[in-house]
């Protein structure tokens, strides 16, 4: 691709984009975003490709850490935020058994809601949780892969994501979990 | 394991990652004891379960067509149409001689130590007809300062040279733009100064006099006798430099600059360089 071989960097697109959009578009909730953030990823690619050093990471975690970069600061300038949705919403309490149900269209059905409640529930995170929770969650990165985007320790990532998650089942109990399933406990935590 | 202990394992935990066989099995019993870490556990298994069906179902989302098509228009684009700079004009053109100055001095380091190499003999005369060549202003040597009095012993020419910088003395026709140094040919000073070498005193733009060395040749043959115009652009060089050209170098003022002349054609190569005091 750096000497010019379109058929290379098409390739090269085609493999990677979808995991750039994906990330751009969950960490946004914005479609326009996404777009936007995937072609400017790779017109930094086509313009800088040299500086990419396979020592530092690999090809993923480069254009990733580049539509974070993009993303972050199309947040900051939109300043997007999206509010869970508030509760009251109708249908049977999810539970981790619902996401198994298949051919059941109350079951489908339960589990698209579910699904965005989940999606929600990530998007109303600070950026910083967010991240973590979008690359080792929902595009199940490691620690070091995950570090290596973000441009941090790998302890720093555990720390975030542990906090993040957190954050995300206290929210979703908030949203209207009334009908708690016995493997929802109380919020409070025991630290003995 | 204790609660605090299972926090610290309880993420790993949930999403069934490769860990710690003792760790696993540890966290394990512990969440069979304690009902609120067991508790604790299912939550994580739960929202794990709603991040990975969040993730299946985004699984199949791309970017439009549109953005390819962008993109390879881009490519295209940038494949048949140089590379603009945002740098204004004026910036990228001095730029360009910056870059051209130092290419030159690289350029003469790896010559003229090359050719000393190959020389017999560091300290050749040079006839009449070589007053065109390279050769070295004289200097009063000081106390302790080998530099200046190894100048003064001159730096060798070589007969390819002869012609090739002649080409490009009569090549420079037009007056050099980025300097304003005028200069008048002298004749021999003193009888320290080797036979045949030349210098030249040059009137910098502020009005002090200064003496400069003939052009050392950098290219040579074709690419010399190729030269159609250029300018001078003054340089400054560490004094250690000097030691490419196989001089020895006083180490005490090794950190001082020395000025030089490069002649740059207006095709961008240097085509020679010399010494200014």
């Amino acid at each position: 691709m750096i000497a010019g071989d379109e058929d290379a960097f098409t390739l090269l697109y085609r493999r990677r984009q979808g995991g750039v959009y994906r990330f751009a578009l969950q960490m946004s909730g914005s479609e326009t975003v996404a777009e936007d953030v995937t072609q400017e990823v790779f017109m930094v690619l086509m313009r800088e490709a040299e500086n990419f050093d396979p020592s530092r990471g690999s090809v993923a975690a480069y254009l990733y850490g580049i539509a974070r970069n993009y993303v972050l600061r199309r947040l900051q300038k939109d300043r997007c935020y999206v509010p869970i949705i508030e509760a009251g919403e109708e249908g049977d309490t999810p539970t981790a058994e619902c996401f198994i149900a298949e051919g059941d269209p109350l079951g489908d059905l339960t589990r698209n809601e579910v699904i965005e409640s989940v999606r929600q529930a990530v998007l109303s995170l600070p950026a910083h949780y967010r991240e973590v929770v979008v690359l080792c969650d929902l595009h199940e990165m490691n620690y070091s892969e995950a570090a290596s985007v973000l441009g941090c320790a790998v302890g720093t990532v555990r720390s975030r994501l542990h906090r993040a998650r957190a954050m995300l089942i206290e929210r979703l109990r908030a949203k209207g979990h009334k009908d708690a399933a016995p493997s929802l406990a109380s919020p409070t935590r025991c630290f003995a | 394991m204790n609660c605090q202990s299972f926090e610290k394992v309880i993420n790993d935990l949930a999403r069934d990652l490769i860990m710690d066989a003792a760790q696993r099995e540890a966290g394990l019993n512990h969440a069979v004891e304690c009902e609120r870490c067991a508790a604790r556990l299912a939550d994580e298994r739960a929202l794990g379960a709603g991040l990975r069906a969040l993730a299946a179902s985004a699984k199949l989302e791309q970017a439009p067509p549109r953005v390819e098509a962008a993109l390879v228009a881009a490519f295209r684009e940038r494949k048949t149409t140089p590379a603009i700079d945002a740098a204004p004009v004026r910036s990228r053109r001095w730029q360009g001689w910056a870059v051209g100055a130092v290419a030159a001095a690289l350029a003469l380091f790896l010559l003229v130590a090359g050719r000393l190499q190959q020389s017999a003999s560091p300290e050749r005369r040079l006839d009449d007809q070589n007053t065109q060549a390279a050769g070295v202003k004289p200097n009063k040597p000081d106390d302790g300062d080998e530099g200046r009095a190894s100048i003064d012993r001159g730096l060798t020419r070589r007969e390819s040279n002869e012609t090739a910088i002649a080409g490009a003395g009569e090549g420079l026709r037009t007056p050099p733009r980025s300097s304003s140094i005028a200069y008048d040919r002298t004749a021999r000073r003193d009888a320290r100064r080797p036979k045949g070498a030349a210098t030249r005193n040059l009137i910098s733009d502020g009005g002090a006099a200064e003496v400069a060395t003939d052009f050392i040749p950098l290219v040579a043959g074709a690419a010399l006798s190729s030269f159609s115009g250029g300018h001078v652009v003054r340089v400054e060089l560490p004094r250690s430099a000097l030691a490419s050209f196989g001089l020895p170098v006083n180490m005490e003022r090794a950190d001082e600059r020395v000025k030089a002349d490069v002649l740059v054609g207006n095709d961008g190569l240097a085509r020679a360089v010399r010494l200014v005091r």
